[in-house]
């Protein structure tokens, strides 16, 4: 039996696809937001500035960064 | 290699409008093309973008801005432009004798392997007493570990005025007393006139001509 949130490979298409789709969508709006952060914190030169790209713009990319090689390995056909 | 802060910010914006552009059309990873694009956006361009933005901060976290952004610093900051070659931060500072936008980094860092590494940890100490802690008054701020003749010494060790300066060699042993640190160069008759903020208000402060 397949764990919750990973189809079968021999699911429809459409629906993994889908599934896929919106793993990306949310991989990718978490690098967004932390590379904004990122970008917002070099507006000054002070040690919140520093605290806000080590606490806030790194964690957001990183966890984007996971979540995105996660759902292409879940993507990814089992070996025959 | 020095990358410009400008290119760097670009280049972040660039990865950041790209990922926007996958979050808004994720319809784009269906085919092969989309995919590799997918991966360039979301894990190679990011993971640049945060390793230059860490470096970058990394190296601002150096300047003598940073540290004289914090209002506890800021007589420390004033002490730079006392009108006194006694005061030893004001003449390195003022003669640039240390590099201007690094002053602080300069004097405080400890070179050794790991001395940078240890910089950034007690600036980390600083910020959680900034915010999190109990704040000093700025004259009772003390050094964590007494001041190394070895930070001295890297720039001065070998300098042929630091060596043959007959203060440093009044007595048998003192110049070897100073190289090894058993010796203190803030030693009460020697350079013992630091920032000394308590005093700065009856200094006189050099203002550069523009």
């Amino acid at each position: 039996m397949p764990a919750s949130g990973s189809p079968s490979p021999s699911a429809p298409a459409a629906p993994r696809n889908h599934l896929i789709e919106r793993r990306i969508r949310v991989a990718a709006a978490l690098v967004a937001a932390g590379l904004v952060a990122q970008l917002v914190s070099f507006l000054w030169i002070h040690p919140l500035a520093f605290m806000a790209f080590l606490l806030i713009g790194l964690p957001l990319v990183a966890a984007g960064i996971v979540m995105f090689l996660l759902a292409i390995l879940k993507a990814s056909p089992p070996a025959a | 290699m020095n990358i410009p802060i400008w290119l760097g910010v670009a280049f972040t914006a660039l990865a950041a409008v790209l990922t926007l552009l996958l979050a808004i059309k994720s319809e784009l990873t269906r085919n092969a093309p989309g995919r590799v694009l997918a991966f360039l956006v979301l894990f190679i361009l990011p993971v640049m973008a945060s390793w230059g933005g860490f470096s970058a901060q990394m190296s601002r976290a150096e300047s003598t801005r940073f540290c004289l952004s914090c209002h506890v610093m800021q007589d420390y900051g004033r002490s730079l432009m006392v009108d006194d070659p006694s005061f030893i931060p004001a003449v390195h500072y003022q003669n640039h004798l240390v590099p201007t936008g690094h002053a602080c980094y300069t004097c405080h860092t400890t070179y050794t392997l790991f001395g940078p590494m240890d910089a950034k940890l007690e600036g980390l100490h600083h910020m959680y007493v900034e915010y999190l802690g109990t704040v000093p008054k700025p004259a009772s701020i003390r050094l964590y570990h007494p001041y190394n003749n070895r930070e001295c010494l890297h720039c001065h060790e070998g300098m042929r005025a630091f060596m043959t300066e007959p203060n440093h060699n009044k007595t048998p042993g003192l110049m070897a007393a100073i190289l090894s640190d058993q010796k203190s160069c803030l030693s009460s008759g020697c350079h013992d006139t630091v920032h000394d903020i308590k005093d700065l208000g009856y200094a006189s402060f050099w203002k550069p001509k523009p």
